[in-house]
């Protein structure tokens, strides 16, 4: 008889993998958590490793979606996708050029003014993260709740990945705007 | 007993109707499905390959699914047949019985050696 919880918890490895694998093949966020809270309370209640019971996580990730007949719907996707990168691309470029501008005391690129350039920027790049963020929105969002008890079933983000999003670029700009001053002396 | 492992593909084929007919006995949960088929006859069927099947016909409006509260352990999904999916299941072991039937009178015609 086994120790533990099965998969350590639909947290767990086997868990965590299957959440990707039918992420990637754009299962409804609630059919993922069914699909976990099956796996979970099957290997618990007949003890075999989920490997053996279910195949690998993307193998059994492959057959769900095709049963369910999940079809991918790549266009949208990826137009959306695409036109939300590019945007926090430029935006973001365009906001490190026009600080280091501020800086160095000289126009931004296209002869704009530094802080023209970086408020382009910053709203291309709110106007960019917001697109990418309603991506995540649709079909009831990114929450993946167990049927069982309503915990939530996604792997914890790492304490330092908030202060990372936010913090490194912020370095980033205070650099950006340290050089341009530099060139001023 | 021996445990007689069938061609997968045979399986494959009815896997689906003997899912539904053994919801359609009573209310009943994925590992409960496996131990009745296994007690069949029918070999063993493993998670990965019942559950997908269960999900299917939870979609095409056969089952209806439900978690309860396990005997002392997480909740299980419990499935029952609907209207429809008594319908199907008529319908669906007649045709698959007129299949299989006439699979076995062309072997018994082209010499199998069947009795």
């Amino acid at each position: 008889m086994n120790e533990g919880p099965a998969i350590e918890g639909p947290g767990g490895t086997y868990g965590r993998e299957l959440l990707l694998a039918l992420r990637l093949r754009e299962v409804p966020s609630p059919r993922i958590a069914e699909a976990l809270a099956e796996v979970d309370s099957h290997v618990t209640e007949t003890g075999e490793d989920p490997v053996a019971a279910f195949g690998p996580p993307h193998e059994y990730a492959h057959e769900l979606a095709r049963a369910l007949g999940v079809r991918r719907r790549q266009e949208f996707t990826t137009v959306a996708g695409v036109t939300g990168t590019v945007s926090c691309g430029l935006g973001g470029w365009l906001l490190a050029d026009g600080v280091h501008a501020l800086g160095a005391g000289t126009d931004a690129v296209l002869g704009l003014a530094g802080w023209a350039a970086a408020l382009i920027g910053l709203v291309l790049l709110a106007y960019g993260a917001l697109g990418v963020v309603r991506l995540t929105r649709r079909d009831g969002g990114a929450r993946v709740t167990d049927p069982r008890t309503g915990a939530d079933l996604r792997p914890p983000v790492p304490r330092w990945v908030p202060f990372a999003l936010v913090g490194v670029p912020l370095v980033a700009l205070v650099v950006s705007f340290g050089l341009g001053l530099l060139q001023r002396a | 007993m021996q445990e007689h492992q069938w061609p997968g593909e045979w399986l494959r084929g009815v896997l689906s109707l003997c899912v539904l007919s053994v919801v359609a006995e009573h209310e009943t949960y994925g590992y409960a499905v496996a131990q009745r088929l296994q007690e069949a006859g029918l070999g063993v069927v493993k998670g990965g390959t019942l559950y997908p099947v269960l999900a299917r016909l939870e979609q095409d409006g056969l089952l209806v699914s439900s978690w309860r509260e396990g005997d002392g352990g997480p909740g299980r999904k419990f499935f029952a047949v609907t209207a429809a999916g008594r319908v199907a299941l008529v319908e669906r072991a007649r045709d698959w019985t007129t299949f299989a039937e006439r699979a076995v009178g062309l072997l018994g015609l082209t010499g199998a050696g069947l009795p």
